[in-house]
């Protein structure tokens, strides 16, 4: 933690701020002319009634004068306002006011970001670090009171107080640091407590008055004691933290010409003991909007940079424009040096939603970046500028240096926020070989449009924050399968989204060729795009189920239209293959595919009927395909055996992956039943169309569970073995 | 990341090393320090163009002035040629060095790219201004990041030698804060300084190896310039890149908008070394290229899907980084791996990386539920509406009197235009209401009311003054209650704030969304404003 991240801002709420700042505020109605032409009335409607009439009502109101609280508040409302808009909830203030006269002080907000009542329920929900909950607490605490009856007359116990409670303040741990406390509980290493700075503005009156014969020096000094106390206090609690370095900033606040009733002389930071430090300055209420963004700066490290030549529109002659400059807070970026930058619009882009900052879909080289706040946040040029970006324009800048223009600033909005990004100008990844010409690189029949696809089908959404909460126990963990890598440590694991789009990818690619030639079925998509996707969901419905059995007798049914090959490019075929083999082949890889993806039982009825239904086609039954791939391999010309090898990688890739998988635990070779042997037996014969194959589907289960008679018991059993896919199976039974 | 050598030019360096040498040794055959430097650096070139081959090294030579002896190259060989003919100058003055390196890294890479800088030097602090002491003292921090390692050929038992590396160590902390001193352990001499060099090699220039995984498919790969452990400065803590790179899925280009990086690397396949060509592998290295590959698909998928994605990807604990597809002029296109800074909250769009999960399995679960939730969407919003936003509301700021009759002449122009303005009106009047109240600043709501009093008394359009009395005088009247309730925001939910409003004109909101109206007159009204 770093000292910037937590500030209290210490304000004393006593009649010493009720006086008036002396400075007078003309109030300008903006009589006649351009404001009242532009209103849109004709100027011979309301014409001479109206200026007569100015004639006689006067036209002057007199000057109102804000007081000293009103200038502190505004101030310290600008502070905040810059803060929250460059560092949003990574920088913490607390307000803090203390009646000087009654020794009472009142905490307008908390750190957290909640809005919470004193007992920590939450109210409404603004947030607590905002600009609008804080404009709200001014107008709740109201202005300083007037009455007369101190009890602190003369003496700076109330000033004291409120510098006490502003250290107790930031001995009170901050979201991120409780984060922090209990990540480090919840990981056994018991207490840990984060360290701890911070820094106290305290803005207050130090008359005699206000503060009788106190020097600056006596408050310097209490507040190491008020430290010192409240770090033997945080060391013996378990949810305070101790301070390790404090700054105080000690303004005194006076009326225009009486700066010299100050009892406290200006004097730059200075140590007062080896982990406090201290500055003070009386500024008037003129220099005193000076001295906050001077100290804001300061403390947050922040530098003015300016877009200069921005051309705009006139309101009234939308014809010509005129170029502004709109100078701008930001953090100080690592690379960027300490002054101020003057940067020139560039390229404004036309597209919206911040392709502009992605030209042509390019990543740019981004050094660091920053968000952004207008110093006048309320002229004519910054809200036309805050206006075009926040709609989704992006700028880009240049940079005016001695080696000519380059535009490497972009001003871009990320969701209603102002950022600047700068980009490098040259770094070190130039003139670098080419993908092509490494491993691989020679190889033209990538499965890139299925790539493609994939990614198109993997995208990553951010998770709305406590969405895993909600949800059951994501299934994957269940269904055995190919997961076994995770399940060890899977409780805490599994509930993060980011782990859920591993098992995904992972459950994807149980079977992915990369090159064409390396794959007969993917070949097929036309005939079973349904079966390749639903196969690879990790439960299949029924539903699901009955389209991809109906992907494989329509398989079958092309096979069985006569004399056709496999509908697929020839070149995936050695010359002169058997028709019967390149189906031989198709149907193995079909295999493979399906034996990759058993994710459910669902999928096993799957892999089932495929089983069956070559059964039918082929007296012998499926042989292990890694066995049939490497006797089609031994046999091979080139295509055949690069397919082969390739199905026989991605199943040695399963097995050392997957060592307890049903894959290899269930038999590759199931045995029939007898009765469905018979019945196929005869279909031998002729060929089977779609319907007879249907047919006898639909009587076969019918079969089954007539008789109770469980086909592959070994695969139930195998898979009841496995904690996975045990009650999936308990749910079929049932 | 670029290196620039540096050696050490002053005269001293020709001092001999060590006095063990007996006298049948001729003065000529004696090492110098200054050829140990040759022959350091030499082995150090050797040693970055046999395992570092993309790295752009450049060499300098300081004395009284600073020498760019060969500026940045991958070309290694022109490298060797300077070192053969490195100069012998006069004193040593370090400020030269600084300023020569800081002037050499902007005019090459600006202010963005990390360097790494080698310093071979024989510890000697030189005299005066620009002396080792002085720099200590006062020098800057290169406006660029960078390391340096000093090489330091101080003999362990020269006397200077503690204050040497005392000054040293002050001039890492001075200039980069990041660095570290080698120094001979026992004597100074040619196999010492050799373990050194090989030292700093194994640390810093070790070629990075590991696996790019998507699931059940990987490659083995490379990343140059490799990738370095990462410190974090507030709590020390150390990140160490991974052996393996997860994919954890895609996103579009648009929504990763070229975020900052901490460092970017090219991303090269390696031939795997598993049997997995067997059979083929007597092709030689032919035979590598014709091997599918798995970041060749990826890159080509990159390269032709309809809209633009990168690869997010989990690079070590609580580490994240993407993968792109970059080309440069030249039209060769190849893989880079962008690392973010370490931790899980770096990129605000982003949001935190271990919320990011695939978007089907959201729409697939939502749609079981039978919840109609919209998808989350890039970037991720974070709460609060900035100040420059001007809706639902215009921030109010009077710290000018401009800002302020600013906003007491838009509230009269809607006035003016009364009643096609009345909700813009009430909207005005209320911001106005609630900056004066949270402020304490009640004077100017007198100020408001004469203002809007003298305008109704002023006008003589029939509409307008109809329209006015109404909403300024007479706020009682229902239209006027409906008007403020349809269009105000409430604001405030305390009581203190009505005794705050001096006037009829200003509608106080409670908590229970009702208005009530302080009951003054008009004539009380007109005592209290004049």
């Amino acid at each position: 933690m770093a000292l910037h991240t937590k500030t209290v801002i210490l304000m004393d709420h006593s009649q010493h701020l009720k006086e008036a700042s002396g400075i007078q505020i003309e109030i300008d109605i903006g009589m006649m002319g351009g404001s009242r032409l532009r209103g849109g009335r004709k100027p011979e409607e309301e014409g001479f009634g109206r200026g007569h009439n100015w004639n006689y009502i006067p036209n002057f109101f007199p000057p109102v004068m804000k007081t000293l609280w009103t200038c502190a508040v505004e101030n310290v409302i600008e502070y905040a306002r810059i803060v929250y808009d460059v560092f949003a909830d990574e920088r913490l203030l607390r307000i803090l006011l203390c009646q000087s006269t009654q020794g009472q002080t009142l905490w307008l907000n908390t750190w957290e970001s909640v809005p919470t009542n004193y007992s920590g329920k939450q109210v409404g929900n603004v947030n607590q670090q905002s600009i609008p909950y804080i404009t709200e607490a001014f107008a709740n605490a109201g202005q300083p009171p007037s009455q007369k009856k101190q009890s602190f007359v003369g003496s700076a116990a109330g000033l004291q107080t409120g510098i006490k409670a502003a250290i107790d303040g930031l001995s009170q741990p901050s979201p991120s640091q409780i984060a922090l406390m209990t990540s480090a509980a919840a990981s056994g290493k018991g207490t840990v407590k984060p360290i701890n700075r911070g820094r106290v503005v305290c803005i207050t009156s130090c008359t005699t008055e206000s503060i009788g014969q106190f020097t600056a020096e006596d408050l310097e000094d209490f507040l190491v004691t008020a430290v010192a106390s409240q770090n033997r206090i945080a060391n013996a609690s378990d949810h305070l933290l101790p301070i390790v370095e404090c700054e105080l900033v000690l303004l005194s606040l006076h009326p225009l010409g009486k700066e010299n009733t100050s009892r406290v002389l200006s004097r730059p930071l200075h140590d007062i003991s080896n982990s406090v430090r201290a500055e003070v300055y009386v500024v008037t209420p003129d220099k005193l909007n000076e001295k906050i963004l001077d100290i804001c700066t300061s403390h947050h490290n922040l530098i003015v940079s300016t877009v200069t030549n921005i051309p705009m529109k006139e309101e009234q002659n939308a014809v010509s424009s005129s170029n502004y400059d709109v100078p701008f807070f930001h953090a100080r970026m690592p690379s960027s040096s300490s002054e101020t930058r003057m940067l020139r619009w560039s390229t404004p882009t036309a597209a919206k939603n911040g392709s502009g900052l992605c030209p042509g879909g390019v990543i740019q080289h981004c050094a660091s970046a920053t968000r952004i706040t207008p110093v006048d946040v309320n002229s004519r040029p910054s809200t036309c500028l805050s206006n075009f970006v926040v709609n989704g324009r992006s700028v880009w800048l240049e940079l005016p240096s001695r080696k000519g223009k380059q535009a490497t600033h972009v001003l871009t909005p990320h969701g209603a926020e102002m950022w600047m990004h700068v980009m490098e100008s040259r770094n070190t990844l130039e003139d670098l070989p080419a993908i092509s010409e490494g491993v691989g690189g020679r190889i033209t029949d990538y499965r890139i449009n299925d790539f493609a696809e994939f990614i198109k089908s993997n995208i990553l959404i951010p998770y709305p924050p406590g969405y895993s909460e909600h949800l059951p126990k994501p299934k994957y963990e269940k269904d055995g399968g190919s997961f076994v890598r995770r399940r060890s440590s899977s409780i805490d694991d599994g509930k993060k989204p980011v782990d859920v789009a591993k098992a995904r990818l992972l459950r994807k690619t149980n079977y992915w060729p990369l090159t064409i030639s390396g794959s007969v079925l993917f070949s097929l998509t036309a005939h079973i795009d349904k079966l390749l996707t639903l196969v690879q969901n990790e439960t299949l419905s029924e539903m699901d189920k009955v389209e991809c059995d109906k992907m494989i007798w329509n398989l079958m049914s092309l096979e069985a239209r006569g004399d056709s090959a496999p509908p697929v490019p020839a070149s995936h075929f050695r010359k002169g293959m058997k028709r019967d083999d390149q189906w031989k082949m198709v149907y193995g890889e079909l295999e493979t595919f399906i034996r990759a993806n058993l994710h459910s039982e669902t999928h096993k009825k799957v892999l089932e009927c495929l089983l069956d239904c070559r059964s039918t086609d082929k007296s012998t039954t499926v042989s292990d395909p890694r066995i049939q791939d490497s006797g089609n391999g031994d046999k091979g010309s080139r295509g055949g055996k690069e397919i082969n090898a390739e199905a026989a990688l991605e199943e040695i890739k399963l097995l050392t992956s997957t060592p307890k998988s049903p894959v290899t635990d269930s038999p590759m070779s199931p045995p029939m039943s007898g009765s469905t042997t018979d019945v196929l037996d005869t279909n031998k014969v002729c060929r089977p169309n779609l319907l007879t194959l249907w047919m006898q589907k639909t009587e076969k289960r019918d079969l089954r569970t007539l008789t109770g008679g469980k086909l592959y018991p070994h695969l139930a059993s195998s898979s009841n073995d496995q904690e996975g896919t045990g009650k999936s199976s308990r749910k079929n039974e049932a | 990341m670029p290196t620039i050598i540096v050696a050490d030019a002053s005269l001293s360096m020709l001092r001999p090393i060590g006095s063990n040498y007996g006298p049948e040794v001729l003065d000529d055959d004696i090492p110098t320090r200054k050829t140990l430097t040759m022959e350091v650096i030499n082995q150090f070139v050797d040693h970055v163009s046999a395992h570092c081959k993309l790295e752009f090294v450049a060499l300098m030579t300081f004395s009284s002035a600073s020498v760019v002896e060969r500026t940045f190259t991958r070309d290694l060989y022109l490298i060797r040629e300077s070192v053969l003919t490195i100069p012998t100058h006069d004193v040593t003055n370090y400020d030269a060095l600084l300023s020569g390196i800081t002037k050499l890294v902007s005019d090459s890479w600006g202010t963005t790219v990390p360097i790494q800088i080698l310093l071979v030097t024989d510890g000697s602090l030189g005299f005066g201004s620009g002396s080792l002491r002085d720099v200590a003292r006062s020098g800057k921090k290169f406006p660029f990041p960078a390391k340096i390692n000093i090489l330091s050929l101080c003999d362990p038992e020269d006397k200077n030698f503690a204050e040497s590396c005392q000054m040293l160590q002050k001039l890492i902390e001075v200039t980069c804060e990041d660095g570290c001193i080698y120094l001979p352990e026992n004597h100074l001499n040619s196999k010492e300084c050799s373990t050194l060099v090989e030292k700093i090699c194994a640390k810093d220039y070790t070629p990075y190896k590991g696996t790019v995984k998507c699931g059940h498919m990987s490659s083995k790969v490379t990343l140059c310039p490799p990738p370095q452990p990462f410190v974090s400065k507030g709590d020390e803590k150390r990140y160490d890149i991974s052996e393996t790179i997860e994919v954890l899925g895609f996103i579009s280009v648009n929504d990763m908008a070229s975020p900052p990086v901490h460092s970017r690397h090219l991303l090269l396949p390696l031939k795997s070394s598993d049997g997995k060509s067997t059979g083929k592998g007597d092709e030689g290295e032919d035979s590598d290229s014709n091997v599918p590959n798995f970041c060749v698909l990826l890159h080509g998928a990159l390269k032709v899907a309809s809209e633009y994605y990168c690869v997010m990807c989990e690079v070590g604990t609580e580490w994240f980084g993407f993968i792109h597809a970059f080309s440069d002029s030249k039209k060769k296109s190849n893989l880079i791996l962008s690392i973010l800074s370490p931790g899980t909250n770096v990129i605000p769009w982003l949001g935190n990386m271990q919320h990011l999960g695939p978007k089907e399995d959201f729409i697939q679960k939502k749609t079981v539920q039978g919840d109609s939730v919209a998808v989350p969407c890039f970037p991720v919003k974070h709460g609060d509406k900035k100040s420059y936003i001007a809706t639902p509301n215009q921030t109010t700021v009077w710290l000018t009197p401009g800002g302020l009759n600013a906003d007491i002449q838009k509230l009269l122009r809607h006035a003016r235009k009364l009643p096609e303005k009345t909700q813009q009106f009430y909207k005005e009047l209320n911001r106005m209401r609630r900056w004066a109240l949270a402020l304490g600043f009640d004077s100017i709501l007198e100020t408001i009311a004469a203002v809007l009093e003298r305008e109704c008394i002023s006008t003589s359009h029939p509409e307008a003054s109809i329209q006015l009395p109404p909403v300024c005088f007479y706020p009682g009247s229902t239209t006027s209650i409906q008007l403020i309730t349809s269009q105000t925001k409430i604001y405030s939910s305390h009581s203190l704030i009505l005794s705050c409003i001096p006037l009829c004109i200003l509608a106080t909101p409670t908590c229970s969304n009702k208005f009530t109206y302080d009951n003054v007159s008009l004539s009380r009204y007109k005592d209290a404003a004049f």
